[in-house]
């Protein structure tokens, strides 16, 4: 384990990798934004100011006031929280339907599995946006629903990877040397099955970070998520959309934290696609 | 060839039925109230009586099923409560507009995407691959709404170059109505100054809306063509002689298409998706705008009518993609 996080590291050295590591700066000031924030921003984020509102960033409120006075730096930050536990939700409960569905199909075999993939098929056939629109939009609009209707568009993924994955597992020797020494049932399964199949759709969940940041915001861009006065970076966006042209930081600024956090986990995640694939190892 | 071809046509029927079951079962098992939902939030209880007894959600599953199967294959999506006309008639007047734009930024994404990723492979490691590289995952992390917005600041705003939006100057009369496409009926028609109105207001929504499908064409090109390049026949066609020219183009970039194909396919449904968002931005007349009215009244009626189509778009299209390989890769067929 330790030689493997040694590994990474060299991997990912600035002057080998500077991408990399930017992504690993990047990732990890967000993370500690998350933590901190709602114990270290200068104002409330919901204390509404209306003799304040629409000030233009300055060294007292970095990044501008909104339309309702509210100091948009503070809000950006608690934001960083919102977005990082959408994302693991959502990530989590795709990742659990998924291997589910998908080691269900493996394992089964037979008519069980086409069924099952001819299903994961059909929701991958969807425009994952759109489909989760409607899932939102049948569900009610709130955070907690289109992070479900993100899972719900995402499952497919990882149902297809764990399928993959457990094929590959079961045809193994030692597979087979453990059913012969009379392994079985939970303990084959959990043991070696799962334990070999799991660290793919690990890895892949996180490349996955930030795409499911990415939808949760488009989904509160378009008012099915978050709802007012929560501070989500999406809605904040769709709220200050209107006032771009004349007090561009209302929405700019929580835009820039999206990119920045998104632009940050597929940092990492095309550097960890170079680490794996020893073509482009080096 | 034919089985392949049969097999395929399979898979895809079975798909779209997917499609109607899922969109059934979300829009009429998964609600406690199907029928308040497709009346509306603000429907009175009569109106969700009617509601009921018109889609038959008094009746047992199954027989909802086969109404609800029935009323598809008719194009009748049900009425919308926020224009209050059919669906279907709704979906007619703004599929086009969005067509237009997905496919103008549809072919700027492909023809851009796959230059640029040849010359990252050709210049392995260069600056020119690390630029080419950030440009690639600045473009898949940035969302269309962000990248609209600031397009909009800096060239409608700041440098006045592009209008904020629309499709066309209001002041000049749109082109005559042939194939819809107001780019191709001004070209057709010989209008030349709403050939120039037109394409001075798609540029924005179309760059918008390419970028982020460009950057994962240009990298998956840059690494088909990298693995290409490794290849004992590129070996054995630099060593006959042949111009790099043609062994990049003709040998290689043939042999990596595959992959390049495959992604586009893949990135034509993240367009059907990007471009609500960005039909938002710019107020482009299209299924986005429309959808998104859509949403704030909670029209289930009408985005069930989109995420069906744009499924079955998404489809046909990754259908045609199938079927293309064939002819880029002969040897597809045989199998």
């Amino acid at each position: 384990m330790r030689e493997d996080l040694r590994a990474v590291w060299r991997f990912l050295r600035p002057s080998r990798n500077p991408l990399g590591f930017l992504g690993v700066v990047l990732v990890l000031s967000i993370a500690l934004c998350a933590v901190v924030a709602p114990y270290v921003v200068p104002y409330s984020p919901y204390k509404v100011d209306l003799i304040g509102r629409l000030r233009p960033p300055s060294w007292a409120r970095p990044f501008g006031t909104d339309e309702l006075g509210r100091d948009i730096f503070s809000r950006v930050l608690v934001g960083t929280r919102i977005s990082l536990q959408a994302a693991v939700v959502i990530i989590g409960l795709s990742l659990l339907c998924g291997t589910v569905i998908g080691t269900l199909g493996a394992l089964a075999g037979g008519w069980v599995d086409d069924v099952l993939m001819r299903l994961t098929d059909s929701f991958l056939a969807f425009p994952y946006l759109i489909f989760a629109m409607l899932v939102s939009a049948v569900l009610g609009p709130s955070l907690p629903n289109a992070m479900l209707a993100i899972s719900v568009t995402w499952w497919p993924w990882y149902a297809r990877l764990a399928r993959g994955q457990i094929l590959s597992v079961k045809t193994q020797l030692y597979v087979e040397a453990a059913r012969a020494v009379g392994v079985g049932g939970f303990r084959l399964f959990f043991n070696y099955f799962l334990r070999n199949a799991l660290s793919p759709l690990i890895v892949q969940a996180t490349l996955d970070v930030g795409y499911a940041i990415l939808l949760t915001s488009s989904l509160s861009f378009v008012g099915l998520g978050a709802q007012p006065p929560t501070p989500e970076w999406g809605r904040m966006v769709a709220d200050g959309r209107q006032y771009l042209l004349s007090y561009w930081w209302v929405p700019i600024f929580p835009g820039l934290a999206i990119f920045i956090t998104v632009l940050g986990f597929n940092l990492i995640g095309d550097a960890i696609r170079d680490f794996v694939d020893p073509r482009t190892r080096r | 060839m034919w089985a392949y071809l049969l097999r395929r046509l399979g898979y895809t029927l079975l798909t779209l039925w997917g499609l109607t079951l899922i969109t059934f079962v979300l829009t009429r098992v998964v609600p406690g109230d199907p029928a308040r939902i497709a009346a509306g939030p603000q429907a009175r209880q009569e109106q969700v009586e009617q509601v009921r007894r018109m889609y038959g959600l008094d009746k047992p599953l199954w027989v909802q099923y086969g109404i609800y199967m029935a009323n598809l294959l008719r194009g009748d999506f049900g009425k919308s409560l926020w224009s209050k006309r059919p669906v279907i008639d709704d979906l007619k007047a703004y599929f086009l507009p969005t067509m237009e734009l997905g496919l103008t930024a549809g072919l700027m994404f492909f023809c851009l995407g796959v230059p640029l990723g040849i010359l990252s492979a050709v210049y392995r490691n260069s600056p020119l691959d690390h630029l080419s590289r950030l440009f690639a995952l600045a473009g898949v992390s940035l969302p269309v709404f962000i990248f609209g917005l600031v397009l909009q600041l800096v060239f409608y705003k700041i440098l006045g170059w592009f209008p904020a939006g629309g499709r066309i100057d209001p002041f000049i009369p749109p082109p005559r109505h042939l194939t819809g496409f107001y780019l191709l009926d001004s070209l057709i028609t010989g209008n030349w100054r709403a050939l120039v109105s037109s394409l001075h207001h798609i540029f924005l929504p179309a760059v918008t809306l390419a970028y982020g499908s460009l950057a994962v064409v240009s990298r998956m090109t840059r690494a088909s063509l990298l693995e290409v390049l490794g290849q004992d026949y590129i070996r054995t066609a630099r060593a006959k002689g042949l111009a790099e020219r043609v062994v990049l183009l003709k040998h290689a970039l043939r042999n990596a298409m595959v992959p390049i194909l495959t992604i586009t396919g893949l990135q034509i449904g993240s367009l059907l998706g990007g471009v609500l968002l960005v039909e938002i931005i710019f107020s482009w007349p299209g299924l986005g705008t429309y959808a998104y009215t859509a949403v704030t009244v909670l029209d289930v009626n009408a985005i069930m009518a989109i995420t069906l189509v744009t499924g079955i778009l998404y489809t046909g299209v990754n259908l045609l993609v199938d079927l293309l390989y064939t002819v880029v890769d002969p040897r597809i067929r045989y199998r």
